[in-house]
């Protein structure tokens, strides 16, 4: 057990790691482009910028569209929607496969039992096409995404925390500290809260992955929010150009792949630096 | 023990568990029919102003529309559970009669992704957990962790790209090449040619995530104790390895593969959308563009139930696997 | 020529650990017929002595110098390929947990069958016909279906029965048994060693034993080697060992095991703290309509607790003695019956009116890593009662560093993480903790059952000293019945969720009742040593 070394143990297990190390970079310069879009790509990125189809690496960074836009400056913008959705979507999925899990978890019996059933049931149900059905009856917005990824996804983080907070339960200092008089709300979110703070937080790290994927997925179907620019959106109007205009749908493509896979790879590190012990194997 | 007894009542207990999950599914439809645009007499109709009054009128009393609403979600899961799902305007059909008609292409699909997927995952994850830190593992680890990030869509659109545009190898679109004519043997090469491609993009993601699942087990299972007791017997290597490792190491992946059906499912609508398959996927790809929510509702509604009935398939597999049946 | 020889053995552990070896410079002779123990606390190396001897070293360890000779062959200069055909034939081994050992997947007929297909050319027919008869040679009941049951489906004895049918089969010249009782029951236990020493005497099998404990050497071993932090300090004959030691270390560990002759009675106050009255606890588990089970963990358990007295509650696994411990301060909640206590009922009481009562009943845990939160410091640990109670911070943490002095930690200890500290030392940090709110009432559930045999006895002397330093009254949970008789004046027998006798210590240990706790006493290993030197005696 090494939690307490502080963040300096932490930081240099993380950084021993190199995959993780280079998805930190990646993940900052995406990070840095989305932030700062409106500076380098000032005004509306819908909007027409020179002629369609203008080469990549030319006049324009990654070439036009087929209406003139700037494909870097999609890129950009994108990147906003991109990270901000998949981030409020998996705070919001956290926050509420937390509190099932944890209360799954800690309750054994019919409270147990009740919500573990709402969770696999959840499961069961496909979760993409239930985003879909989801985004598609509320109307494609940046809410009704955000609101569909997170109930698809909060499912396998209940059952994490549960298994965690069952696993904790039994170890003895749960029941010393009920044998002192501790109220349970105290030793869940008090005591036995920070012990799962590692597993939850390489989850969340995962999800916003895995979030990106489904949002980009779902504007790809045309379920994206119409007044803001998406990498999805940008690829799945760009296919019908497949074989004139291959940048058109490559960059905002490798742009998702390059945020996930670095995304991924923090998460690794994470891991890595916070359950060392799984190392071992 | 009678451990036919006990697979027996397993399968009974999962039987009876899959009922409250069918009836949730049916009343989530009900409010999801609700919640969307318009009074629900126009969501059930299918395209807005599409259906003729006589029909509108016929719908609100079947479904009781001008009933209370716990009387509505009763006709209405009467209806569903009868498997009536009502009418598309839009494609002149009952909604049943069209997903039938579809259900064909994408059960194709996923089975041969599946089969894909955890063969090729299982033999890629075995093959890396043999090197173990060697080159080969890390390039089979390397790939996985980019396969897993990619997004389904891209890579058919990336392979089109490159394999029907460019190269002209395989066929973008379609299950067959219906102008031709095909028949018998003819027919079957054609279709499995044209498999190739959205079989390769669905499996994708799923092939490197059991790859990494399976290395990860076996690395798991070889620092067991009943490894050290093979040893001790005199079982070589290689026997511990196939006689001993290999079985307890597929349990988890099977377990996943079987988790992973519902999420297939929804990988197959975008791989449909993109390979333009004629299943169930590119069906509700449609119905987004012609706002028919009855007919995406019932998509939906009947692909839960194959998720469940999937399901039981793999726990009843798992059975011949796992001789520890749990009655949980 | 013995049958096998170790000369000068070092083993070498990866760096970066706490000692560069596993096992330094261990040289001894095991001859064909005899039993050897390598007897050792955790961290000895005697486990790793077995592996080396067996060839089965994890692969970040490795021999350094030395020699094994086994009917004077030079095992370490064999090729894996010819060692490998050893294994199994010649020399076998069996294992502490047979429940991992054996293969989850593979039936038992199955796992001994490999034996024979891998080192004989025997049919189908006579390998089922030899599974089968090694099996009965086990003393398996119904051998035609054990072949058949996979490991899950037997009990542990069963499985460690089947572990050393497989070891056997081909009547391999030398055993290594590795704690091959530590995780059974003592009556289990008994049978086990029973067993073993019967296939030995007919067999002829020289057996290296591996254990931690001195009363299974006392019972199964001909001479015993003692290992202390990877060398060998002591071989002897065991009754040479046993009664008169030479070395040091093998003196304190010897003295360290608690004699099995009650400690002397205490005056005994007859005025009654606690009461407990047919109390009935139901575990219900699986789910509503198939498959659900219920298991009767408490079927009307009455008891009384005197007033400064210990009350040792003795049982092996499933007898419900934790359950009975955890329903009295109410961690569980037991279905009917009643628990009382200054003048309530605990059974039914409200978790507010609760709370005034927990500090008076406390607990203390059995396992040293599970019982402290590894994210608080030592003092925080100890400040949280009194502080949930409406004592100050300052004054709680105050008290907390006394309370440190008081269980034998330094202070410096206070503002450290659990596990920074040793198994012992986390256990007086519970005991600390259970302190910290001036309890009247201590329960301890197998406190010291995790301990080595040496942290053992301080453990069990520091509770002594406190419970006579603060008066306390204590509910004392055990297996050991070694450590019962030390610590108890009155003992209580628990079988299946019921008591089968209750006495005074001395009454109960010299003239045992029920059948049951006949059967428990006849079976703690090494009797007949603790009746041959009752002079030892802790605390």
């Amino acid at each position: 057990m090494t939690e307490h070394e502080g963040f300096k143990g932490f930081a240099s297990r993380f950084s021993r790691n190199k995959g993780a190390v280079i998805g930190l970079l990646i993940l900052g310069v995406i990070v840095f482009l989305a932030l700062t879009a409106p500076l380098l790509y000032p005004g509306n990125p819908f909007s027409a910028v020179g002629e369609p189809f203008e080469l990549p690496f030319e006049r324009f960074f990654l070439g036009t569209d087929q209406l003139g836009r700037d494909v870097a400056a999609g890129l950009a913008h994108g990147a906003r929607t991109s990270l901000l959705i998949a981030l409020i979507a998996t705070l919001i999925s956290l926050c509420l496969g937390t509190l099932i899990g944890c209360t799954s978890g800690y309750y054994p019996g019919k409270v147990d039992n009740l919500l573990m059933r709402l969770t696999e049931f959840f499961q069961t149900i496909p979760s993409f096409v239930f985003a879909i059905v989801l985004v598609a009856i509320m109307q494609p917005s940046i809410m009704s995404i955000v609101i569909a990824i997170s109930v698809v996804t909060w499912p396998p983080v209940a059952r994490l925390v549960r298994g965690e907070m069952m696993a904790m339960r039994r170890r003895e200092f749960v029941e010393a500290c009920i044998s002192l008089g501790m109220r349970d709300a105290q030793i869940i979110f008090q005591e036995i809260l920070p012990n799962l703070l590692s597993p939850i937080i390489v989850t969340g790290s995962l999800m916003v992955a895995t979030a990106i994927l489904i949002e980009s997925a779902l504007a790809f179907l045309g379920l994206g929010d119409p007044n803001v620019m998406s990498w999805g959106f940008m690829i799945g109007a760009g296919r019908s150009f497949l074989r004139s205009a291959w940048w058109l749908c490559a960059f905002p493509g490798m742009a998702i792949m390059l945020t996930v896979l670095s995304i991924n790879l923090i998460g690794e590190g994470l891991n890595d630096a916070l359950n060392p012990r799984l190392k071992n194997l | 023990m009678n451990h036919f007894r006990q697979q027996l009542l397993f399968v009974l207990k999962r039987l009876i568990q899959a009922i409250p999950v069918l009836w949730g599914i049916a009343i989530l439809n009900f409010f999801l029919v609700h919640m969307a645009p318009g009074n629900p007499a126009d969501v059930l109709a299918g395209e807005a102003g599409s259906a003729t009054p006589e029909y509108m009128a016929m719908l609100r009393a079947q479904f009781g529309l001008d009933q209370p609403l716990w009387k509505q979600l009763l006709s209405y899961m009467t209806n569903l559970l009868q498997l009536d799902l009502g009418y598309s305007w839009r494609h002149g059909m009952p909604v049943l009669e069209l997903i039938l008609d579809r259900l064909g292409p994408t059960l194709l699909l996923m089975t041969s992704t599946l089969l894909v997927a955890v063969g090729v995952g299982i033999l890629l994850g075995l093959f890396a957990a043999l090197r173990v830190g060697q080159w080969r593992d890390s390039i089979i680890s390397t790939l996985a962790i980019i396969s897993y990030a990619t997004p389904l869509f891209w890579v058919g659109l990336m392979l089109i790209l490159v394999f029907s545009l460019k190269l002209d190898l395989l066929p973008a679109t379609g299950m067959e090449n219906v102008i031709m004519f095909y028949e018998g043997w003819d027919r079957v090469v054609d279709i499995l040619q044209h498999l190739i491609l959205p079989t390769v993009t669905l499996s994708l993601f799923y092939l490197a995530l059991y790859t990494r699942l399976m290395r990860a087990s076996i690395l798991e299972q070889h620092g067991m104790d009943y490894v050290v007791t093979a040893r001790a017997k005199g079982v070589s290597e290689r026997g511990i390895l196939y006689r001993h490792i290999l079985k307890n190491a597929i349990l988890p992946v099977v377990t996943m593969a079987g988790f992973q059906t519902g999420a297939m499912l929804g990988g197959s609508v975008v791989v449909e959308a993109v390979f333009g398959w004629p299943g169930l996927g590119q069906l509700a790809f449609q119905t987004l563009f012609a706002r028919d929510y009855n007919l995406l509702l019932g998509i939906f509604f009947l692909s839960s139930l194959l998720v469940v009935l999937i399901n039981l398939l793999v726990d009843l597999i798992y059975t011949f696997l796992d001789p520890r049946i749990e009655l949980r | 020529m013995p049958l096998l020889s170790v000369q000068n053995l070092k083993v070498r552990l990866p760096s970066g650990g706490d000692r560069p070896y596993a096992v330094r410079g261990v040289s001894f002779d095991l001859s064909p017929d005899e039993i050897v123990c390598v007897v050792g606390e955790s961290g000895s190396g005697k486990s790793i002595l077995a592996k080396t001897v067996m060839g089965l070293l994890p692969r970040k360890l490795s021999v350094e110098s030395g020699t094994i000779e086994f009917e004077g062959r030079s095992l370490l200069e064999l090729r894996e390929g010819q060692r490998r055909a050893l294994r199994g034939e010649q020399m076998s081994m069996i294992f502490q947990e047979p429940m991992s050992a054996l293969n989850p997947l593979h039936t038992i007929g199955r796992q001994i069958d490999e034996v024979l297909r891998i080192h004989t050319r025997l049919k189908r027919r006579e390998r089922e016909a030899k599974v089968l008869q090694i099996l009965e040679a086990v003393k398996l009941p119904d051998p035609q279906h054990i072949i058949k049951a996979f490991p899950h489906e037997i009990s542990g004895g069963q499985r460690q029965r089947a572990m050393i049918a497989m070891a056997l089969v081909l009547g391999p010249k030398f055993l290594v048994a590795d704690e091959p009782t530590t995780a059974l029951d003592v009556t289990t236990q008994a049978e086990i060693l029973r067993l073993i020493r019967e296939i030995q005497q007919a067999q002829k099998t020289g057996i290296l034993f591996i254990t931690h404990d001195f009363g299974v050497v006392a019972e199964v071993a001909d001479r015993v080697a003692v290992m202390k932090h990877g060398e060998l300090v002591e071989l002897g004959r065991t009754e040479e060992v046993l009664k008169s030691p030479q070395h040091e270390y093998t003196r304190s560990l010897i003295e360290a095991v608690p004699s099995l002759h009650p400690r002397p009675v205490r005056a005994q106050k007859t005025e009654s703290l606690l009461e407990v009255r047919e109390l009935q606890k139901v575990f219900r588990s699986g789910g509503l309509l198939l498959g659900a089970r219920t298991v009767h963990a408490l079927k009307g358990v009455s008891l009384s607790l005197a007033r400064g007295t210990t009350l040792g509650i003795v049982g092996e696994s499933g007898s419900g003695k934790s359950t009975l411990a955890r329903c009295i301060i109410r961690l569980l909640e037991s279905d009917s019956g009643e628990i009382r206590y200054a003048e309530h009922n605990l059974v039914g009481l409200s978790n507010a009116e609760l709370l005034p009562i927990r500090k008076r009943i406390q607990m203390v845990f059995q396992d040293p890593y599970g019982s402290l939160n590894p994210r608080l410091t030592v003092v925080r640990m100890i400040a949280q009662g009194p502080m949930l109670h409406g004592t100050s911070r300052a004054e709680a943490e105050r008290r907390a560093s006394e309370l440190l002095e008081l269980v034998g930690l330094d202070a410096s200890a206070a503002h450290r993480y659990p596990h920074e500290f040793s198994g012992g030392q986390r256990q007086r940090i519970g005991i600390a903790r259970a302190l910290a709110l001036e309890p009247e009432i201590l329960v301890a559930d197998e406190p010291v059952s995790a301990l080595d045999v040496s942290v053992q006895a301080q453990v069990l002397r520091l509770l002594e000293s406190i419970r006579e330093r603060l008066h306390l009254s204590m509910i004392f949970v055990t297996h050991d019945l070694r450590v019962a008789a030390q610590v108890c004046d009155s003992i209580m027998v628990m079988q299946r969720g019921e008591v089968v006798e209750f006495g005074a210590t001395t009454e109960v240990y010299s003239n045992p009742q029920h059948p049951y706790t006949q059967k428990l006493l006849e079976a703690i290993p090494g009797k007949m040593w603790d009746q041959a030197a009752p002079a030892t005696q802790t605390p």
